[in-house]
């Protein structure tokens, strides 16, 4: 038996059914230990279980042995509201850094719950998965397992469903008393696009929002687009002072790719004081905002306005520089720039594996095609365009299709409406103006005469029997093709990043969708400096994903360029 | 959480939202100007006023002014801890699918489908709704209800082609106490193929598959649609090649365990990997591998039960430790007055009785102090806290035997033993009788089945480990680690077959098993037995003096633990003619014929649960439908014109070995579904017969036909247990004191069990229950 004072520390992280019983054992053989639960209540989901199993003990007597065992034990020291913010091994231990977010109610509380009768704020209770109501001040978890009193600042739905979480009640509400300044203010707190993202953002906070119970979602991005439509007017007037970064640090950082990632890590690192060059392969700026998403639905002035926001920050662009195999991150390391952000996109269109398709001329994969048109090639493509897949790619393919004078454009999609990714509303668009869709039905083989596309056959699709592991699959009808005309086909299946730019021994970890492998917590490669997201990461995504993953890197690039 | 659907207020501002002004349509022709005009000023700030402000505090100040205490810091700000550990350990319980995702299920809209998750707030007697299990849409009983498995889980579309284990069985008890509570109700499961877990799972699934209030039906669930009016659901899915529609009262999401963000980064600081689901991996090869200092349990693992998290988190507590220090001092002490007894009616609910059936006691002489809805909530503590005063002990009847006394032990500062739990088997009989037994073991101050035995006498730091398998090795070495002597007994001549085995089949490093075993071998802390039994076990003192017989002649051992970790069994079939070597083979002899490069059979036949699931073995061995599907994805990777079709009674794989069947399907291998088992034609010998689910009668002839024979405790269980006197389950399997709170103890003091002898388990948790087991046997040693 060793000298007790010599206690192991032991941290346990997470307070369910593992957590709890992990905490037991190492605290009854002796080790000092501290729990730490990032909810402000112990028992995770076992807590809300109430369940009899047919053997072992209903869940109830199991939580209320484990938390009060826990709460009761002398070697065990429970933290809630914490999260683990980063764990670093250090000579023979470990370091483990947390956040504590505020109860606000502090250890004077008797739990007498007078509270509770005042408080005339009624959010749902979580704890109860939203089947009551609760008060803002409230008591988490049952008050009968160590639950404690706090005062949530429960966060709205639409904000948390927000990716960066735009504090979209306060602006709403601002814009409600005419406080079109401070609106924007709020927007722009976590959203350096907010003209783009006014016209073009798929909105998952009017999915959740609580107004659409009742009838319709608040029309949160149409909001947005009338601020920052108001900012623009103010600047173009004269009127704005753009903000003033901290003081220069003079440090210099790199950016590739002058996308929404890449913008927003410049404009983040800018604020903070950093000297952030874009290096954009392009001639011009936005990446797929100006290369893919066509004109219609977002006017070239409205990026270039946002744009410009941003290097009046002080961040240069350098048009037509993309890395290369000859210009690498190690040059950029070389030229002084001391952390690299890569947001170089996902460019790479995905083959259909159909007969044929390598066989015949008059192929163009969607995002060559929006490219060459959004770069300024308005010419007919070709008379009868037939666009395969379901995304919001698709869907732009076939209505620049129609825009440039093409006489029929057909859209092919292997499943049906229900299960097509594209927005309803952009689907309807397209119908209306003229875009024929077939659902269920999937290309069987190109055609093609003297080396050119001339058409395609099809085949209908229905589900299938159940299989060995419960699910229907597609199977074409029998019989039931059929061809359609066409002297251009455009694949829109999906994209992967290209990175045929890097050299051979990169030393990056690649995943097998050719994407940059990187901690989600910060955006860090396994390349020391060098963070990447973005489409970049996760593959074909949305703009404010984008953004998301810019904020999460720049925030950790600053405490890397932050370390002595 | 679900979007707060139940309680409609909000009523207060009509306006409708305001649609986005659009060019014309004629106007888009020929031109990329842009679509959407955006709205005038008086549109906005109209919409604007649409918005609810969504609720949360708005520092008022009301409570600030009502609170004596003066507890409210409005201002508190988020702060920064810093801890410095010698170790730590993630867990966590992962996180639930959010059904918003599967718009086709309604359950966004319609108030009558609800997750699982909050089934089990309905019906928890703690919860909102008081256990009662009410429709949302209008607050009466629900008549007809219908599961809906899988959401979430086994399906590539949403990233998670995975099963998620616990589900189904959750599924199986609500459907239980559904009808518990309401009495009159129909339960309808859709479901792709169950898969119960724990020991008992398989009696249970067959018995509730009997009742005449449920229906199972394997289907594929097209989408639930409500009538507004009435709130009912229409349910639509697919059953073989129809679609039929059905309509509930209730439909219940059974919804699966999704992995965390942080679950990566976690998996950074201890060296492991994630797999493509997010989840830090268990390969048999990572479990070998971890070091003291990091330790992963429960479901970041992958989806884990009650039971595995809680014997992963028995091991990953030993892994985050070494040696044993100090117990921590807490006074506790008995009084000599006479023991108190409470009663929990929340228990006598569970064991059909209620507080009347106490009432005898009181002529006993044993007056009971109370009974509480919840003993071990607030209210019951505070009772029994109040009047435990000189007691000297505490007899609780109606919990569960095994879990809460050494909770209540130290609630309420009492010494280890002085607390006796009567649960279900014990109040059995009279529980008048039972209780003032149970007052008399306390006063006369014997020991309970916890009072370490021959207080006074040196406990030996040796521990005897039965068993030479996967659990027995993954105990040894851990022991060794934590600085326990190890004496291991194997009856073959050889050691660690099994592990290498499970090395191989996971695809992990042979060399690392191997090293693993010679390290336990070369280790002067650790004696290997080969070819060796236990003869018998008795007590010395605080030890046990445990009889080994082997070729090295005879031996007693003194040592402080004997852990029992014999392993299973594999069945012999007497109904198949099945050979090593023939054309009816088992899949250990088809996996080393694959693995050797073998591509000789065309048309293989696998037959599952070869003496599994039936009336002499009534549970799922866990392990079979894994490894016919592994077998025969390696064998056509050899013969890629191999014919496979794999008769069976339902696929069982479990997490990420849904996988398997995925790929095997893709494969093209075939499939049939049985309910009586398949006969070979005698003649032939490789003629199958069998009467497919669907009542088509098949004659199917191959060249090879594969068994997948049942694992089992064994055979040599029941000697096992009479010469230690533990007893067995009614499965057959070692007993634990408690399945969830000490599952490697046995009801007999000092000696323990692990792995497959104690319940079915693949190799991975074989692992995880040594590790475990070394850990609780620590504890008692206190080296
Ligand atoms: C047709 C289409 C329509 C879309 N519609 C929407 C929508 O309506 N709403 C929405 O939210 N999202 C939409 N998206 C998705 C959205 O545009 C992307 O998710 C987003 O732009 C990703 O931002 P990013 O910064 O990661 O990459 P990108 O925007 O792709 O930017 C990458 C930048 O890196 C540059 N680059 C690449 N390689 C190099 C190199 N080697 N050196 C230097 N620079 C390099 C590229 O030129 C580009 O400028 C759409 C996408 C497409 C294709
Ligand atoms: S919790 Fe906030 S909203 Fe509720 S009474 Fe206190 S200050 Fe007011
Ligand atoms: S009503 Fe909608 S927009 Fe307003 S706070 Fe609630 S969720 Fe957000
Ligand atoms: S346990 Fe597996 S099979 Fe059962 S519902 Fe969950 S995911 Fe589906």
């Amino acid at each position: 038996m060793s000298d007790p004072s010599a206690r192991r520390e032991v941290v346990v992280v997470g307070g369910g059914v593992s957590g709890l019983k992990a905490a037991i054992e190492a605290a009854d053989q002796g080790a000092s230990v501290t729990l730490v639960e990032e909810s402000p209540f112990l028992g995770d989901l076992l807590l809300k279980e109430g369940r009899i199993p047919p053997d072992g003990f209903p869940s109830l007597c199991l939580s209320s042995k484990l938390i009060n065992r826990v709460v009761h034990h002398p070697g065990i020291r429970v933290l809630t509201n914490s999260s683990v913010k980063r764990v670093s091994k250090t000579d023979g231990g470990i370091k483990v850094s947390l956040k504590r977010w505020p109860a606000r109610v502090n250890e004077a509380c008797n739990a007498c719950g007078e509270c509770l009768m005042v408080c005339p704020i009624k959010p749902y209770d979580r704890f109860n998965e939203g089947l009551m109501l609760r008060t803002a001040i409230d008591f988490a978890g049952p008050r009968d397992f160590g639950g404690i009193y706090n005062i949530e600042k429960e966060t709205p739905a639409c904000q948390e469903k927000c990716p960066v979480h735009i504090d979209i009640r306060k602006y709403v509400g601002l814009i409600a008393g005419g406080r079109y300044e401070e609106a924007i203010k709020v927007v722009r707190d976590k959203n350096p696009l907010p003209a783009v993202c006014g016209r073009i953002c798929p909105h998952p906070c009017e999915s959740v929002c609580n107004r659409g119970r009742q009838d319709e979602a608040v029309a949160i991005d149409a909001l947005k687009r009338f601020v920052s439509d108001y900012e623009i007017a103010q600047r173009q007037a004269g009127k704005f002072v753009p903000p003033k970064p901290k003081k220069d640090r003079k440090i210099k950082v790199a950016v590739v790719g002058a996308g929404p990632a890449g913008l927003t890590v410049a404009h983040d690192l800018a604020l903070e004081g950093f000297r952030p060059t874009i290096f954009e392969a392009e001639s011009v700026p936005g990446g797929m905002l100006h290369l893919g998403i066509p004109e219609y639905r977002l006017p070239r002035d409205i990026i270039m306005n946002d744009v410009a926001y941003i290097e009046d920050l002080g961040v240069e662009i350098k048009y037509n520089t993309p890395l290369t195999k000859k210009f690498t991150v190690d040059d950029l390391f070389k030229q002084g720039y001391k952390a690299i952000f890569m947001g170089v996109g996902a460019y790479e269109g995905l083959k259909m594996r159909v007969e044929g398709e390598d066989e015949y001329e008059g192929f163009l994969d969607c995002i060559k095609f929006l490219k060459r048109v959004n770069l300024g090639d308005k010419s007919k493509p070709g008379d009868k365009v037939i666009v395969i897949g379901g995304g919001n790619s698709a869907i732009d393919s076939a209505r620049t299709a129609i825009r440039l004078g093409c006489d029929e454009v057909t859209l092919l999609y292997r499943r049906s409406r229900k299960e097509m990714p594209a927005n309803s509303w952009e689907i309807d668009a397209a119908a209306e103006e003229g875009v024929k869709i077939h659902y269920l039905a999937a290309p069987v083989k190109i055609l093609g005469k003297q080396g050119k596309v001339v058409g395609m056959k099809c085949t209908r699709m229905r589900l299938g029997k159940l299989d060995a592991s419960g699910r229907r699959r597609p199977i074409p009808i029998e019989g039931s093709e059929f061809e359609v005309e066409a002297d251009l086909i455009v694949p829109a299946v999906s994209q992967r990043p290209d990175i045929s730019f890097l050299p051979e021994e990169h030393g990056f970890e690649i995943s097998r969708w050719n994407s940059f492998e990187v901690d989600t917590s910060t955006g860090a490669t396994n390349r020391p400096g060098i963070y990447s997201g973005g489409d970049a990461v996760t593959g074909p995504a949305t703009v404010i994903e984008a953004i998301q993953a810019g904020h999460i890197a720049a925030s950790a690039m600053k405490e890397y360029l932050s370390q002595p | 959480m679900k979007k707060p659907k139940y309680i409609s207020e909000f009523r207060d501002i009509p306006t409708p939202r305001h649609k986005m002004p659009e060019l014309e349509l004629d106007e888009r022709q020929g031109n990329f100007n842009e679509v959407e005009l955006g709205l005038k000023e008086e549109a906005v700030l109209a919409e604007a006023a649409r918005c609810l402000s969504c609720r949360r505090c708005i520092g008022c100040g009301l409570c600030l002014a009502e609170c004596d205490q003066e507890a409210i810091v409005y201002d508190e700000k988020v702060s920064s801890v810093t801890l410095e550990a010698d170790a730590v350990v993630f867990t966590s319980d992962g996180q639930v699918f959010n059904p918003d995702r599967k718009e086709e299920l309604a359950y966004c809209d319609a108030a009558n489908v609800i997750t699982s998750i909050e089934f089990e707030r309905m019906v928890s007697p703690a919860g909102p709704f008081g256990g009662y299990l009410l429709k949302p849409f209008d607050g009466d009983v629900p008549r007809t209800i219908a599961f809906i498995q899988c959401v979430g889980s086994r399906e590539e579309a949403i990233g998670a082609d995975y099963c998620s284990t616990v589900c189904c069985s959750r599924t199986f008890s609500q459907a239980r106490q559904a009808r518990d509570l309401l009495g009159d109700v129909k339960v309808t499961v859709l479901h792709r193929g169950l898969r119960p877990i724990g020991k008992l799972g398989e009696k249970d699934l067959v018995a509730l598959k009997e009742a005449d209030w449920t229906e199972f039906t394997e289907a594929a669930v097209i989408g639930v649609e409500e009538d507004p009016a009435s709130g009912k659901l229409t349910v639509t899915y697919a059953a073989g090649e129809d679609e039929t529609s059905d309509t509930f009262d209730l439909v219940v999401l059974a919804v699966g365990v999704q992995s965390m963000r942080d679950f990566k980064r976690h998996a950074r600081v201890g060296g492991a990997q994630t797999n493509k689901f997010g989840f830090i991996s268990r390969n048999i090869g990572d479990l070998m591998a971890r070091q003291a200092g990091v330790a992963f349990a429960g479901s970041i693992t992958g989806p884990r039960s009650d039971e595995d998290a809680v014997v992963d988190a028995i091991a990953a507590a030993s892994w985050s430790l070494e040696g044993v220090s100090e117990p921590w001092p807490e006074g506790r002490e008995a009084g000599k007055g006479k023991p108190l007894v409470f009663a929990c009616k929340y228990g006598l609910d569970l064991a059909g009785k209620d507080a009347s059936a106490l009432a005898g006691m009181d002529g006993n002489g044993a007056g009971a102090e109370g009974t509480y809805p919840f003993l071990c909530y607030k209210e019951g503590r505070a009772a029994i806290s109040s009047s435990i005063g000189e007691a000297s002990g505490l007899v609780i009847a109606g919990c569960h035997r095994g879990s809460h006394e050494d909770l209540f032990e130290r609630l309420f500062g009492l010494p280890p033993g002085r607390v006796a739990i009567l649960g279900k088997d014990e109040l059995e009989g009279d529980p008048g009788e039972a209780v003032s037994s149970a007052i008399e073991t306390l006063s006369s101050g014997s020991a309970s089945a916890d009072t370490p035995v021959g207080e006074g006498t040196a406990r030996s730091s040796t521990v005897v480990v039965l068993g030479g398998g996967t659990s027995g090795l993954a105990a040894a070495g851990e022991l060794v680690r934590r600085g326990a002597d190890v004496v291991l007994i194997e009856k073959s001549a050889g050691l660690g077959k099994t592990l290498i085995d499970a090395a191989i089949d996971a695809g992990a490093d042979v060399d690392k098993a191997e090293g693993f075993i010679e390290s336990i071998r070369k280790s002067d802390k650790a004696t290997i037995l080969l070819s060796s039994t236990l003869e018998a076990v008795d007590r010395t003192g605080a030890n046990l003096a445990v009889k080994v017989s082997g070729s090295a002649g005879e031996k007693v051992i003194e040592a402080g633990a004997l852990l029992l970790a014999t392993g299973a069994e594999l069945y012999a079939p007497d109904e198949y003619p099945y050979s090593t070597a023939g054309t009816v083979i088992g899949q250990a002899e088809f996996r080393s014929r694959a693995m050797g490069g073998d591509k000789s059979s065309n048309t293989i036949i696998m037959i599952q649960c070869v003496g599994a699931r039936n009336a002499e073995h009534p549970y799922c061995s866990i392990y079979c439908c894994k490894q016919a599907l592994s077998n025969a994805i390696l064998y056509r990777s050899n013969n890629p014109e191999a014919d496979i079709t794999i008769l069976h009674k339902g696929i069982r794989v479990y997490g990420f070995d849904e996988e398997l069947l995925t790929g095997a399907v893709e494969q093209g291998i075939k499939f049939v579904e049985f309910d009586d088992p398949p006969e070979l034609e005698a003649e032939a010998g490789v003629v199958v017969k069998v009467r497919s689910r669907d009542g088509e009668d098949l004659k199917l002839s191959a060249d090879l036909v594969v068994l997948s024979l049942a694992h089992s405790h064994g055979k040599a269980q029941k000697g096992l247990a009479d010469l230690t006197g533990v007893a067995l389950d009614e499965l057959g399997f070692l007993m634990s004191r408690n399945t969830l709170s000490t599952p490697f103890a046995t009801p007999v003091e000092g000696i323990y069990a692990c792995g497959f002898a104690r319940r079915p388990v693949i190799a991975e948790d074989a692992f995880v229950e040594g590790v475990g087991a070394a850990g609780a046997i620590c504890a008692r040693l206190e080296i």
